[in-house]
């Protein structure tokens, strides 16, 4: 037997040649050296803003019920957690201070902020799979695993572009949460945060899970 | 035993599936280069800024050395490289077991949505056995090049 490794090399550079020419041209094609994503950490003025802004989804359709639980957002509950000073702000102003978060980008929360956001009923998306979804997740969270994004399209529409959401999946390891919060925030949902620690370090806080598949 | 492995019928039977099985993977993988480099950056085993040059890369490999194998050109040499490729393949899903790693296999893209296990360690081993087979006895007499050695 024997080989010529020569034609080897020649097979693999004209197959890596082609390769690169084909994805110059392709539409589809994709930068040759990945551009890392760093992910920016939230800062806690950021979250505060969108927590004033929360009591303005109220005003949106209650069209099914796990919308439902975020609408409920009572303005009353989200002033008592919110700062004082900045109640009473809102009472001499008569309508609630409006402030655009703006985002660039998914901006990632760590546990403390996700807690918080989940005191304010603010819609955790879990990226997992239907499965571990099923075994276990965080309260009132919904399920659009992001490798079935299409499948789960009609949940998506459900959910109004102004309102913040937050993606997670199992923890640091995975990928899903950003892959999912970059892909929303593409389609246009402009508070996307992304909460890194996911499952593991919600467990391990001991914070409120609850159980089932997703009824939709 | 010989006489059976260096058939010629058999000899074009293992170039026309392994042939077929790495241009349908290859073209897979070609068609979505962004989802092929998720699923090699889930492996977890390659610098970060080195997977999209593999992504791209790797498929294009895959459909020429799988086309030259169908029509039995410089059979040995193409079978070394799927070889060579299928024993990566094997090491990076045994190291994936081994983590513990519940991810795409991307084995055929990411459409199959096959994830990593047994059952593909087995199919790999399979094809190696194929390829070799390849190595040793060549494209056969049914080629579009005959074979000196």
């Amino acid at each position: 037997m024997k080989i010529n490794f020569k034609v080897i090399l020649v097979i693999l550079i004209a197959s890596s040649l082609l390769g690169l020419f084909y994805n110059y041209f392709s539409p589809t094609g994709i930068p040759l050296i990945a551009k890392e994503r760093t992910l920016k950490w939230a800062e806690d003025s950021l979250l505060t803003d969108s927590f004033n802004e929360v009591p303005d989804t109220s005003d949106f359709k209650q069209e099914n019920q796990k919308t439902n639980i975020i609408n409920n957002t009572n303005p009353d509950t989200v002033q008592i957690k919110t700062d004082k000073k900045i109640t009473a702000k809102d009472k001499q102003n008569e309508e609630p201070k409006k402030v655009e978060p703006v985002l660039i980008e998914p901006a990632a929360i760590n546990l403390n902020q996700a807690y918080g956001l989940f005191n304010q009923n603010i819609l955790f998306i879990d990226a997992r799979e239907p499965a571990d979804y099923q075994y276990a997740h965080i309260k009132n969270a919904i399920n659009i695993p992001f490798d079935r994004f299409d499948e789960y399209k009609h949940l998506i529409d459900k959910i109004d572009k102004d309102q913040p959401v937050i993606t997670y999946c199992a923890g640091t390891d995975c990928d899903l949460s950003i892959l999912l919060g970059n892909l929303l925030f593409e389609t246009g949902y402009k508070r996307v945060y992304i909460f890194f620690g996911g499952w593991n370090e919600w467990t391990e806080a001991n914070y409120p899970v609850e159980q089932g598949a997703q009824t939709e | 035993m010989k006489k059976i492995l260096a058939n010629n019928y058999f000899l074009l039977l293992s170039r026309l599936v392994l042939g077929f099985i790495f241009i349908y993977a290859g073209m897979e993988k070609i068609s979505d280069p962004e989802g092929f480099a998720r699923v090699i950056n889930n492996y977890k085993l390659l610098p970060f800024s080195l997977i999209n040059l593999f992504a791209l890369i790797l498929p294009w490999v895959e459909v020429t050395t799988g086309l030259l194998l169908l029509f039995g050109i410089v059979t040995k040499e193409n079978a070394f490289i799927l070889s060579s490729l299928l024993i990566i393949f094997l090491i990076a899903i045994i190291i994936s077991l081994f983590r513990g790693l519940t991810i795409d296999c991307g084995c055929f893209g990411t459409a199959s949505g096959a994830k990593v296990g047994l059952e593909k360690l087995v199919e790999n081993f399979l094809l190696i056995l194929l390829g070799i087979q390849l190595i040793y006895f060549g494209g056969g007499n049914i080629s579009l090049a005959k074979e000196k050695g």
